[in-house]
C-alpha cells in the first residue's frame, strides 16, 4: 500500500478517512458529524475524480483504479435516495462501503494515467460502465442488508456463534438499527435487501446490454464468450434467480433469499476484481 | 394448470442457476473455447428447453400479460435467444443460402475483392454478394506528452529483449542479474555530438539551434568500479545504444562469460500510442461505387446484410486492411430483445413503484 503524495492521491486518501469517519460518527449516533463528514468524503471523492478528468482528459472510468475512485463518490447520494425514497436505511453502513470502495483507489491500484485504446473511443463508454458503477454500489447495498439478514437471530453457544454475535453486533451499529429480534427484523433487512436489489438489477440490465451493444459495434458480436462477459452474465443471472425465488416464496424464506444476493454480489466482485486481476481470465477486457 | 405453474417456476430456477454454473465453467475455459462449449449440442438442447420454459411462463402465468414490466421483460429474453440462434452458425446452416455468419477480408489499397477468408488457415471460404475496395489504410497516433523525453530501456543481447525504464536526472536503478547500478547524470532535449581524435562520439553538447536529438549521460557501477558515458544517437537514427559488457573496469570487470548475459542501455524515441485505425472503402456494383465510408474501430460499415469492422492492418508498411466480416442475421431480433429487456426491467423496478408511490403520495394528501 502507498499513498501518492500527488493532489490526487491526497484527496483520494482525505475522502477515504471522511468516509470512515462518517462511518464511525452514524455508528455512534453522532448524526451531524456523520452527515458533515459523509458530505465532506463526497465532496473530496468528487474532487479526486475531477482532478483525474482533468489529468487524463477522458471520463475518468477506464482502470481498477478509476472505476474505484468514481465509485467512492456514489455512496452518500445513494444514500441519501434509499432513506429518503426506499425507506432503507444504514448510512453508517453506506459510509463504510464508502471506505472500502476508496481504499484500494487512494492506496493499493496504480494511479499512472492511461490513454484510451481505440476499442473504448465510443459514446457507449461512458453509460456502459456508469450502469454498472451505479448498479455495483447498490448490490454492495443490498448485500449488507442481505447479511443483516443472515446474521439475525440468536446465535447458539460456541466459539463460532461469538464470532457471528461480534459480526452481526459491528453490522448493526453501521445500519443504525437496534438488536434484530426475530423473526421481525430478519424480514426487515430482507425487505430492504430486496428493495435494493430491485433497484440495482436494472442497472445491472442495463449495463450488459449496452456492453453488448458496445461489443457489436467494437469488436463485430454483441457476446463474445469472454470470462468477464461471462462473469457480469452470472451476477446478472443469480440476482435473476433471486427474483424468481422471492416471487415464488416471497418473504417466507428469508435466509435463502438473503443468501442469493449475497452470492449475486459476490459474482459481481469477481467480475469486476478476480476477472481483471487475475491472469487466468484473460480476454478481451484485460486492459481494465 | 397449478402443476404446470410450478413447473415452470422451478423450471426457470433450475436453468437460471444452471446458465450460471455453466457460465462460471465457460469463463475458466477461455473465450474460444467457451463459445465451441455453449454451442455444443448439448447446450442446443439446452439453450431450447430455456426457449420452451418461457413460453411455458406466458401459457401457466396470466398474469404476465397483465404486468407490462415483466411481460417485457420475458418476451425480451425469448428474442434475444431465438435471435442469437438464428444468427449462430447453425442457424445459418439451417437457414441455407450462401451467406457465411463470420470471416475475414484482406484488402491492400486500391484493391477490389469478395473474396472472404478464414482466419485460421487464411483459406477463401466464400465470396459476397459484392466487392469492396481499399482506398486508404492509415493510423492516427495520440500526440506524445514530451517529445522531448525519450524512452530508456534495457536490452538483454541473450534474450534480446528491452525492458522500458522508468528514469529522471539523478535516479538510480540497479539492472536485474548482473547487480551494474546506473546513475542518470544528465540530460540534454536537444544535442549534438562531441566527436574525439579518432572521430568516435566522447560526449555530447547542447545544440544551440535546438534541432539535435535528446541525449543522456549516465554513470556505470560495477564492482567498485566507476564508469560514465554518453547516449548520444548517430545523425537521422531514433536511437543510441551503449553496450554494457566489458565497460566496468578493474576487479569485478564482466569477464567473456558475462557476455552470454550482457546488457545494454537503449535511449530512444518513444512510440507514440496508436488512437485509431481507419479505413477508407468503398462497396463497387457494376464497376460503380454504390457506397463509400471509413471503417474504424466502434464505427464499421453496414452494407448488404452484413456489418465490415478493422480488426487488423499491415504492421510493416500499413498498405492492406484486415476487415472482420459479420453476418447480420437475427441482429435486429436479438436488438428488439434488448430493448424489451431493458425497458421491462426499468418499468417493473423503477417506473411502476414510483407511479404507486406518487399515486400514494396524491392518496394521502387528499
Amino acid at each position: 500500500m502507498t499513498i501518492h503524495w500527488t493532489a490526487l492521491g491526497i484527496l483520494l486518501v482525505l475522502a477515504m478517512l471522511a468516509h470512515l469517519a462518517a462511518a464511525a460518527a452514524l455508528g455512534l449516533r453522532w448524526r451531524g458529524a456523520g452527515h458533515a463528514a459523509f458530505a465532506g468524503g463526497l465532496a473530496l471523492a468528487a474532487g479526486a475524480f475531477v482532478v483525474r478528468w482533468v489529468e487524463v482528459r477522458h471520463l475518468p472510468m477506464q482502470n481498477l483504479f478509476e472505476v474505484f475512485l468514481s465509485m467512492g463518490m456514489l455512496m452518500y447520494p445513494l444514500s441519501l435516495f434509499c432513506r429518503r425514497f426506499l425507506g432503507v436505511r444504514g448510512q453508517a453502513a453506506d459510509a463504510f462501503i464508502g471506505f472500502v470502495v476508496l481504499l484500494p483507489a487512494a492506496l493499493v491500484f496504480n494511479p499512472d494515467p492511461q490513454r484510451l485504446p481505440p476499442a473504448l473511443q465510443s459514446p457507449l463508454f461512458a453509460p456502459h460502465v456508469a450502469a454498472y458503477l451505479f448498479a455495483y454500489v447498490i448490490m454492495a447495498k443490498a448485500a449488507v442488508h442481505a447479511v443483516l439478514a443472515l446474521a439475525a437471530g440468536e446465535p447458539r453457544p460456541g466459539r463460532w456463534s461469538d464470532f457471528v454475535a461480534g459480526l452481526r453486533a459491528a453490522l448493526e451499529a453501521l445500519s443504525d438499527r437496534s438488536r434484530p429480534r426475530e423473526p421481525r427484523d430478519r424480514a426487515a433487512s430482507e425487505r430492504a435487501a430486496y428493495r435494493m436489489a430491485g433497484l440495482g438489477f436494472p442497472l445491472l440490465t442495463l449495463g450488459l446490454v449496452l456492453g453488448a451493444w458496445w461489443g457489436k459495434l467494437a469488436w463485430g458480436d454483441y457476446w463474445h464468450w469472454d470470462p468477464k462477459e461471462l462473469w457480469s452474465l452470472v451476477s446478472w443471472l443469480l440476482f435473476l434467480g433471486y427474483f424468481h425465488v422471492r416471487f415464488r416464496l416471497g418473504p417466507r424464506y428469508p435466509r435463502l433469499a438473503a443468501a442469493l444476493v449475497v452470492c449475486g454480489f459476490g459474482a459481481i466482485v469477481i467480475t469486476l476484481l478476480w476477472v481483471n486481476l487475475a491472469r487466468i481470465f484473460a480476454g478481451l477486457h484485460s486492459y481494465a | 394448470m397449478r402443476r404446470l405453474r410450478q413447473l415452470g417456476i422451478w423450471g426457470a430456477v433450475a436453468a437460471v442457476g444452471l446458465l450460471a454454473a455453466l457460465s462460471v465453467a465457460g469463463a475458466f475455459l477461455g473465450a474460444e473455447r467457451a463459445e465451441r462449449f455453449f454451442n455444443a449440442t448439448p447446450l442446443v438442447v439446452f439453450w431450447f428447453l430455456l426457449g420452451g420454459l418461457l413460453v411455458v411462463g406466458f401459457v401457466a402465468f396470466r398474469s404476465l400479460l397483465a404486468r407490462p414490466g415483466l411481460l417485457a421483460m420475458h418476451l425480451g429474453a425469448l428474442l434475444v435467444l431465438g435471435g442469437a440462434m438464428w444468427g449462430s452458425d447453425r442457424g445459418h446452416a439451417l437457414g441455407g443460402g450462401q451467406a457465411v455468419p463470420s470471416a475475414y477480408m484482406v484488402i491492400h489499397e486500391g484493391e477490389t475483392t469478395d473474396v472472404l477468408l478464414d482466419p485460421a488457415t487464411q483459406e477463401a471460404v466464400g465470396r459476397l454478394p459484392f466487392p469492396l475496395r481499399l482506398d486508404d489504410f492509415r493510423l492516427e497516433y495520440y500526440k506524445p506528452d514530451d517529445p522531448a523525453r525519450w524512452d530508456l530501456s534495457v536490452g538483454t543481447l541473450a534474450h534480446r529483449e528491452e525492458a522500458l525504464q522508468p528514469w529522471r536526472v539523478g535516479s538510480t536503478f540497479t539492472l536485474p542479474v548482473t547487480g551494474i547500478r546506473v546513475r542518470v547524470l544528465g540530460y540534454l532535449a536537444s544535442s549534438r555530438p562531441v566527436l574525439d581524435d579518432r572521430g568516435n562520439v566522447a560526449a555530447a553538447e547542447c545544440d544551440p539551434d535546438g534541432k539535435g536529438p535528446p541525449a543522456m549521460q549516465v554513470l556505470i557501477a560495477s564492482h567498485g568500479a566507476e564508469d560514465r558515458a554518453w547516449l548520444v544517437p548517430r545523425e537521422g537514427e531514433g536511437y543510441a545504444e551503449l553496450l554494457l559488457a566489458g565497460r566496468s573496469r578493474g576487479r569485478g570487470a564482466l569477464r567473456g562469460g558475462d557476455y552470454v548475459m550482457a546488457q545494454s542501455l537503449i535511449l530512444q524515441q518513444p512510440e507514440p500510442p496508436i488512437r485509431d485505425y481507419l479505413s477508407d472503402v468503398a462497396v463497387v456494383r457494376d464497376n460503380l461505387d454504390v457506397a463509400k465510408k471509413t471503417v474504424e474501430v466502434n464505427d464499421p460499415l453496414h452494407w448488404g446484410g452484413y456489418h465490415f469492422y478493422q480488426v487488423d492492418y499491415d504492421h510493416e508498411a500499413a498498405r492492406y486492411t484486415v476487415l472482420l466480416v459479420q453476418s447480420d442475421r437475427g441482429l435486429y431480433v436479438v436488438y428488439g430483445g434488448f430493448i424489451l429487456l431493458v425497458a421491462g426491467a426499468f418499468w417493473h423496478f423503477w417506473i411502476a413503484p414510483a407511479l404507486r408511490f406518487v399515486a400514494a403520495r396524491q392518496g394521502g394528501r387528499a
